[in-house]
């Protein structure tokens, strides 16, 4: 070689170091190297093969190629979906041996060349080279060259090439290296970046998970990536994504894979899901993407994963940048669990303002209805101040001795006040709000209340709105006094009419719910019921909802049907006296003539009959009765009770029920109400057998 | 009691037409005579005095003096006297205050009228009478809703209820010491005996209560 050559060569390849030291990338530079070797060596098309990922196998990387042609372009793009191990093929076994190979013509028989040699043939090659890039510890990469005429070895052009890229080698590994440093750099600042985000208070979460989904898929050259949430139940939901289809968007933690990588307390790449891989299926989530090789790793929470972020490759391919997913996984972590957090915060709000709204509703429909009330009881008052007088009047001209024909327009007269006190009683029930100190029976027999209170209810709707019921004989009562059940009933009767549009019919129905709760239903009952949303029912219907839920039942709301759940009422709640087997005798004896009328009304309208000492099962006596004789009276008999009137004499016998101020007629009331009480409780057996002698 | 002669009977309610009713209905009786009538309780014990009644039939919700004091008046002065409420509500209060107050019974005014004059037969021959209403109120032994409230005003003297309702009524404790024939110191004594045991401390409140416990009709 002369200085001359030398000289020149020596130019040229510090020409290719340089521009490699210049170069964006590795890619870009090895593509340089390609480009200038081809047009020097005289070659038609180029191509550098690198070693994958993982290091198993070479695949296919940049291409020079001076045609343009269809058949150099389908050329390149079936070496895109090649792979090469080490040995296999041209370029395994130049990358194995670390020598270059020349093929001198690519003809021959097609069975007797390799896959990539007959493909080249096929895109009008004849001849082939292929030059190793070497380092001191072996080839990094595996360039070919291939020409468009059957070509004989030409040793000055591998030596050459051979030469030229043994000096831009270690310039290629260190731009490798560089840009490896590079990648790593860019790395902690997406994950520095995505971390301090995840800090600040003004970042939308949502977005965050976006750009951290694209950005982890694009810093690892990964086809997809997604961040899945864990929800409570165990599905995973896909929250962000960058290159992800919309299809796949639900999966599972029962899945193996995802199980196995939430059991692993570091990230789980698998190189292949098919062949022996880790041994597990793909995911559904990546069936969908034709994934063939994945990385996932556990977006952790503080006390529990919150989700996991993975990444997809639709080729095989090792990932292992276990460093790098771990930190994102983990500032995703903050993110998320801030954004859970608010999330969860936004549920409780809405939550809180849907009861204070419904809070409010009960409020008004308690407002509404306490000015019915305060209405009705008005009414209801001037009704009575009307109707006795004129009652009166009626008596009093009947008594005058009217003509048979006005007497019978009298009768009719009488008969419309009995509607109007009809009416009364039914407003009585509605005038008395359940917060008033108004004792009733905590029970209701429904079918007698409609009676009271049907017409009444009916007036709260529109005229063209019809009210009908159904209650079948036989229903128990249920445990609800007669005005709260009022109030709930009127409440739903009228909130249900106010969603009607035009005509219609509600009917009000009563039936059993099995053998402890009757079902009381306002239901639309039109031909063709009204359609309504179930919203307004449900925010209007949280009085009738307190009601049942204070009665001991439940409120059920559908689109066309509100029903009350209401218990049946134990017999103890229904209105009780004596049973007739017990005798119900009392005596009393008392100083106080007015202590005396009162005891003796109260008594005699529990069924009671006043008689002698002896016959009697209750004694009200003054407190000044011989103590001993109270005792004897006890003592004859265990089903007998006696109250006295006034501080007892001493020592004070045991056994009586004692009101110290004789004059405090509601203590006496109170007190025989629950003496009364007990002779209830009485079985029928100890009547028979205590009582017997009472009713001789 | 068997008493030959009639039984007199005084009305006192603010509606006139219902008083009348009342006396062309006793007319009809041989045994019963309407003497008179109040449209308030103002005057009562003058014209109790002057008509000497056996029975009155007293209003509660009329305006004027206290229908309760009125009726503790009545009892002090005339023992033999019967006072029977007719009111057009039924309320356990007005039950067990009218009670307290020296009552005779309780009718409603939703009762026919062959009831009311067999009740003041009842009253005078010396027998509580009830509306059956009212009877079957009187064996309900729990009050319901308003129990815990009932209990705070149980807490209070008959006195202090009367004052309680009289403020409910929107009287001036002037009006209220007149009325009860004390003085405003008395009354005011009252007012804070008041408050303190109802743990309300602000007069509007007490006639708020007053109207929510149905002490009186708003």
């Amino acid at each position: 070689m002369s200085d001359n050559l030398a000289s020149s060569r020596e130019a040229w390849i510090r020409a290719l170091v340089s521009r490699i030291t210049l170069a964006r990338g590795y890619k870009s530079a090895l593509g340089g190297v390609l480009k200038r070797l081809c047009r020097a060596g005289g070659w038609s098309y180029a191509e550098a093969w690198i070693p994958t990922h993982d290091g198993t196998g070479l695949k296919m990387g940049p291409v020079f190629a001076r045609s343009r042609s269809d058949e150099v372009g389908r050329f390149r793009q079936r070496g895109r979906e090649l792979g090469f191990r080490p040995g296999q093929g041209l370029v395994g076994q130049v990358f194995l041996s670390g020598m270059p190979r020349w093929v001198e013509t690519l003809g021959g028989g097609e069975n007797e060349l390799p896959r990539r040699q007959a493909l080249a043939r096929d895109a009008g090659f004849e001849s082939a080279a292929a030059f190793p890039v070497l380092l001191n510890d072996g080839p990094t990469a595996v360039l070919v060259f291939y020409g468009d005429e059957a070509r004989e070895r030409d040793p000055a052009l591998v030596d050459k090439t051979g030469v030229a890229l043994a000096a831009v080698g270690p310039a290629l590994e260190q731009k490798r290296v560089e840009m490896s440093v590079r990648a790593q750099a860019r790395q902690h600042e997406v994950v520095a970046n995505i971390g301090l985000r995840a800090l600040d208070r003004s970042t939308d979460i949502p977005s965050l998970l976006g750009e951290a989904a694209a950005l982890a898929a694009r810093t690892l050259d990964a086809d997809a990536a997604a961040v899945l949430e864990l929800q409570k139940d165990g599905r995973l939901t896909v929250r962000a994504s960058a290159g992800w289809p919309k299809e796949a968007l639900e999966s599972t933690i029962a899945e193996p894979y995802f199980a196995h990588v939430l059991a692993a307390e570091k990230p789980v790449a698998v190189p292949s899901f098919r062949g022996n891989g880790n041994g597990f299926p793909p995911p559904s989530l990546f069936v969908l993407l034709g994934a063939r090789s994945a990385a996932t790793a556990v977006v952790p929470g503080r006390a529990r994963p919150l989700g996991l972020l993975c990444v997809v490759a639709r080729e095989p391919r090792r990932f292992v940048e276990d460093a790098f997913l771990r930190a994102l996984a983990q500032v995703l972590g903050v993110a998320m669990e801030r954004d859970r957090a608010e999330r969860d915060l936004e549920h409780e709000r809405a939550r809180l303002a849907a009861e204070l709204e419904a809070s409010h509703e009960e409020l008004r429909q308690a407002d509404r209805l306490r000015a019915i009330a305060t209405l009705a009881s008005g009414i209801t008052h001037d009704m009575n101040n009307v109707m006795l007088p004129a009652l009166c009047r009626l008596d009093a001209i009947e008594a005058a001795g009217l003509p048979a024909a006005a007497a019978r327009e009298i009768e009719g007269v009488r008969g419309a006040f009995d509607k109007l006190r009809k009416l009364a009683r039914g407003l009585q029930l509605v005038a008395t709000n359940p917060e008033d100190g108004v004792s009733f029976p905590a029970s209701t027999r429904l079918e007698p209340w409609w009676r009271e209170i049907g017409g009444l209810l009916a007036l709260a709707l529109r005229r063209d709105v019809q009210l009908t019921a159904a209650f079948p004989d036989g229903l128990p009562p249920v445990a609800a006094a007669p005005p709260q059940l009022t109030h709930a009933v009127l409440g739903l009767v009228h909130v249900l009419g106010e969603t009607f549009e035009g005509p219609g019919r509600i009917l009000v129905r009563a039936e059993p719910d099995g053998a402890r709760f009757v079902r009381l239903s306002v239901a639309d009952a039109s031909p063709d019921p009204h359609r309504r949303a179930l919203e307004p029912l449900e925010k209007r219907t949280a009085g009738a909802r307190s009601f049942a839920v204070a009665a001991g039942g439940s409120l059920d709301v559908g689109p066309n049907e509100v029903a009350l759940r209401l218990p049946v009422a134990p017999a103890a709640a229904e209105p009780r006296f004596l049973p007739e087997s017990l005798p119900r005798r009392a005596e009393i004896q008392l100083k106080d003539a007015r202590a005396a009328a009162f005891v003796t009304s109260l008594l005699a309208s529990a069924g009671f009959e006043i008689t002698p000492r002896d016959k009697s099962v209750l004694a009200v006596w003054d407190g000044s009765e011989d103590p001993a004789a109270v005792r004897r009276y006890l003592s004859e008999n265990t089903s007998r009770r006696v109250l006295l009137l006034g501080a007892p004499r001493s020592p004070a016998p045991r056994g009586a029920s004692i009101v110290n101020e004789p004059g405090n007629l509601e203590a006496v009331r109170r007190t025989l109400g629950t003496m009364v009480e007990e002779l209830l409780e009485i079985t029928d057996d100890s009547i028979r057998t205590d009582a017997g002698s009472l009713r001789r | 009691m068997i008493r030959s002669e009639r039984t007199r009977v005084l009305c006192v309610d603010d509606h006139e037409f219902l008083a009348d009713g009342l006396k062309a209905r006793l007319a009809l009786t041989d045994d019963l005579e309407f003497v008179g009538w109040l449209p308030t309780a103002e005057g009562l014990l003058t014209k109790i005095k002057e008509m000497r009644p056996h029975v009155v039939l007293l209003d509660l919700e009329m305006p004027g003096p206290d229908p309760f004091e009125a009726m503790e008046d009545v009892r002090r002065r005339f023992p033999d006297l019967k006072v029977l409420v007719l009111s057009a509500h039924v309320r356990d209060h007005y039950f067990e205050s009218a009670v307290a107050a020296g009552s005779w019974g309780y009718l409603s005014k939703g009762d026919k009228p062959e009831f009311l004059v067999e009740a003041i037969r009842k009253a005078a021959r010396g027998e509580f009478a009830f509306s059956p209403e009212v009877e079957e109120r009187c064996w309900i032994p729990s009050r319901g809703g308003g129990e815990a409230r009932t209990s705070r005003l149980s807490g209070l003297t008959n006195r202090e209820q009367q004052v309680l309702r009289l403020i409910g009524r929107g009287m001036s404790r002037a009006e209220i010491a007149r009325v009860l024939h004390r003085s405003p110191k008395t009354v005011d004594a009252h007012q804070t005996a008041i408050m303190n045991k109802l743990d309300i401390h602000d007069r509007v409140d007490l006639v708020r209560y007053a109207i929510r416990e149905r002490l009186v009709e708003p």
